[in-house]
């Protein structure tokens, strides 16, 4: 169908003010914040697709109109609400539309009762965190990028926040969800505490990333706001030290729901003054009900100190919780001096985490000539393991091949040391366009599984081509 | 010829949380004792103007310096690791933060002796105590002229072509050496990063340490009223007067007309609102 023909039929079905097609709009929307996008739009990049146009959609009848004729047509589909993504998940093919759910943004109820929030895809997080704690209620949910991100891409990517040793990630929030199909079929999971009817289905929606169908909304829970908060940090003179002691204080059955390590250079780089020279930092949150958090503090405090770790007392924490998420307010920092700066998440069981750590942090000093720093902090953990959360910044010639070369060599010693030890590619960013090229390696024979799923919802191949599987 | 640029090191303010911005029990002092140590903001502006110089014509020298204790000096070797030539430490050990006056007389006597020092560059002032006084009595010492608010400098046949920040925009001088500049902040002009290997090879480059000639040293009496804070009396925080203006939707005039007309008023009654 010619590019015209089908503007003029989302016009019919949303008016012609939510159909947007100006150049400037379609550039913006045409990639996310994938440091790699940033360094090289510092270089001149300008994307080369472009989508044909950005549909607003307002309510879940026109998404089924818009889905029902994108799958007749075969039009790639980009869904899309905060566009905070850090994958490349979001660019643009050309004569693809972008399914911009950013403006169904209603809270739809908060149930005091079963504790529970239920949101429409484009509800920003900070959002719904502000307004439920005017009830005297929390998400528990806390991603860095918390000021940017929406319920939807939340869930379509399976994100975690910073309190999720407590709180959990997004999957053990979501409690019921609804979606629309590339059939256009609405499909609802109703709310129930935990169910044994087959599959659990919500796990299709969770880390979709699109390319299954469209996310509408969201149930999640809620929690009451805590009454006491117990903070503290610790000097650690080493970092698989720092792994003992969390693996220790969490496989005792506490969940602090902070629970961070930074490296050495992490350490001195936000937390100078408190530690000394190749000292990292340990930080610990416990929050609950009444005599919880002080309960919790004290057997985490009992564990560090067995592990020798240095009390530093609660300023770090309080540090911490102002600045987490100042990254938010500059996100382009670092492309802006001509870096190739990023972060890559991965995840592996505890047997294997801290040779990840090891030989990732001398691989890159040893490889990248031009880096400027490389640094990890475990963030997230588990019974059975961590994350390690990887920060990198090289210089490069100013060119785009030049950063992508860079970027490409920074992540594919990453990637490639964590498969080496079976651990996981992504732990909470997703794998968007950036990291399919190893999802073969990452499902192993489990690959298969997913090239069906998606074959099954999206037989056309339409719905964010490119995102999960790679595409031939 | 050779390129000086003065740097201080001081207090990421920006980390200090906004509770712990009270006076401490002695009415003079505000405790920021945790925030890192970090180069001045603008001192790392001036340090990247310099580099660019550099970049365009090779055959400059560069030189930072800075006055204080050891501890200052892993901003001298940072400047070091992005590629600048020489540093120097004119040895302080006490507080010297309130004392512009003598901290420019320090810099000069080493200026002086810098054979070919055509341009030093200062940040406009520090982000801790925001002085803006270094450059330009530093300039009153050398007896050369003071260009304040820079933003721009550009090398050509032997003549300084400086942008300014001035009230009715920007203002283009053109000038010969020597002469001191004040650099104040502007888009795209953050300190270059340092490669690993540079600032592993800067951490072993030797610092040159300069003790001050005895006349130029902040004097015992000076450094006495300095413990107490020179010339502070009491340190009080202002309570800012905010507030609020709803607007309402109104037939006879358009939002902007409304808006115009407040500006008015502001403009006619400063501080009425705001
Ligand atoms: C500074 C920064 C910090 C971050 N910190 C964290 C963190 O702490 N934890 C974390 O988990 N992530 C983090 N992220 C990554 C990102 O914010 C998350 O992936 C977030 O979940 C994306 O939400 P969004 O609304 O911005 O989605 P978008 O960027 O708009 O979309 C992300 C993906 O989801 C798909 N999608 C979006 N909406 C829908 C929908 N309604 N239906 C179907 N598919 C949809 C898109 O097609 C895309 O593939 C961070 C990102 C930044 C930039």
């Amino acid at each position: 169908m010619e590019q015209v023909k089908i503007v003029e039929f989302f016009e019919s079905v949303l008016g012609k003010d939510r159909v947007v097609t100006e150049v400037t709009i379609l550039q913006e929307y045409a990639t996310d914040i994938t440091g790699l996008r940033m360094v090289q739009k510092h270089f001149g990049w300008e994307p080369k697709e472009l989508a044909t146009c950005i549909l607003k959609i307002h309510t879940k009848e026109e998404a089924i109109k818009v889905m029902e004729f994108i799958n007749k047509e075969k039009i790639v589909s980009i869904p899309r609400t905060g566009g905070s993504g850090v994958c490349l998940g979001l660019e643009t093919p050309e004569h693809s539309v972008v399914i911009d759910l950013s403006e169904m943004n209603e809270i739809i109820e908060i149930n005091e009762e079963n504790l529970t929030v239920t949101a429409q895809s484009g509800v920003p997080l900070q959002v719904l965190e502000e307004t439920l704690n005017k009830k005297g209620y929390t998400t528990g949910h806390f991603p860095q990028s918390l000021p940017m991100a929406q319920m939807g891409g939340l869930v379509a990517t399976r994100s975690i926040g910073q309190f999720s040793t407590l709180y959990g990630g997004i999957e053990d929030l979501l409690v019921g969800i609804e979606g629309i199909l590339p059939s256009g079929e609405l499909t609802k999971i109703k709310n129930n505490p935990r169910k044994s009817t087959g599959p659990d289905l919500r796990h299709i929606w969770l880390g979709s990333e699109g390319a299954f169908g469209v996310i509408t909304e969201v149930t999640v829970k809620i929690f009451k706001l805590a009454t006491e908060r117990v903070m503290q940090a610790f000097a650690i003179d080493d970092f698989s030290k720092g792994l003992s002691i969390i693996k220790e204080i969490v496989q005792a059955g506490w969940k602090p729901a902070v629970a961070r390590l930074h490296d050495k250079t992490e350490a001195a780089e936000s937390y100078g003054p408190f530690v000394k020279e190749n000292e990292g930092i340990m930080l610990f949150l416990s929050e609950g009900p009444k005599g919880f958090a002080n309960l919790e503090g004290k057997a985490v405090e009992e564990v560090a100190l067995k592990y020798g770790a240095r009390p530093l007392g609660s300023k770090p924490l309080e540090i911490w919780l102002v600045h987490r998420n100042d990254i938010c307010d500059h996100l382009d920092m670092y492309a802006k001096q001509g870096a190739v700066a990023d972060t890559c998440e991965i995840s592996a069981m505890w047997s294997d985490i801290g040779k990840i750590y090891d030989e990732v942090i001398e691989r890159v000093k040893a490889e990248v000539s031009h880096i400027v720093a490389v640094t990890g902090h475990s963030s997230h953990s588990y019974m059975q393991g961590t994350n390690i959360y990887f920060m990198f910044g090289a210089m490069c010639a100013p060119t785009i091949e030049a950063a992508q070369k860079t970027y490409d060599q920074l992540f594919g010693i990453i990637i490639e040391t964590t498969l080496k030890y079976n651990g996981s590619i992504g732990h909470h960013h997703g794998v968007g366009r950036y990291r399919t090229k190893w999802m073969k390696e990452e499902l192993g024979s489990a690959y298969p599984m997913l090239t069906k799923l998606k074959h099954a919802f999206d037989p056309n191949g339409i719905m964010n081509q490119g995102v999960l599987i790679p595409q031939d | 010829m050779t390129i000086i640029s003065c740097i201080k090191q001081v207090q990421d303010l920006d980390m200090v949380l906004t509770d712990d911005w009270f006076i401490q029990e002695d009415g003079k002092s505000i405790d920021i004792s945790y925030a890192n140590k970090i180069m001045n903001t603008y001192d790392e502006t001036a340090l990247e103007l310099m580099l660019r110089l550099v970049d365009e014509a090779q055959k400059i020298n560069t030189h930072v310096i800075t006055v204080g204790d050891k501890s200052k000096e892993s901003i001298l070797r940072k400047a070091l690791a992005v590629g600048v030539q020489k540093a120097i430490r004119i040895d302080v050990v006490e507080k010297a933060e309130y004392t512009p006056s003598a901290i420019a007389k320090m810099l000069a006597s080493v200026i002086e002796d810098t054979k070919d020092a055509e341009l030093v560059l200062c940040g406009r002032q520090a982000d801790n105590y925001s002085h803006g006084l270094t450059g330009q009595l530093l300039a009153k010492e050398l007896g050369w002229p003071c260009f304040t608010l820079v933003t721009e400098i550009e090398y050509k046949q032997g003549i300084y072509h400086l942008s300014r920040i001035v009230e009715e925009g920007i203002e283009h001088i053109s000038v010969k050496g020597p002469i001191v500049v004040t650099v104040s902040q502007s888009g795209n002009k953050f300190l270059r990063m340092a490669t690993l290997k540079k600032t592993m090879e800067a951490k072993k480059q030797e610092i040159k340490v300069i003790i001050p000639k005895e006349s130029l040293h902040i004097s015992k009496k000076l450094m006495k009223s300095n413990k107490n804070l020179l010339n502070i009396v009491e340190l009080k925080v202002n309570k800012t007067n905010k507030h609020c203006i709803y607007w309402q939707s109104r037939e006879d005039m358009s939002l902007q007309d409304q808006l115009q007309e407040l500006l008015l008023e502001y403009s006619k009654n400063r501080g009425a609102i705001g």
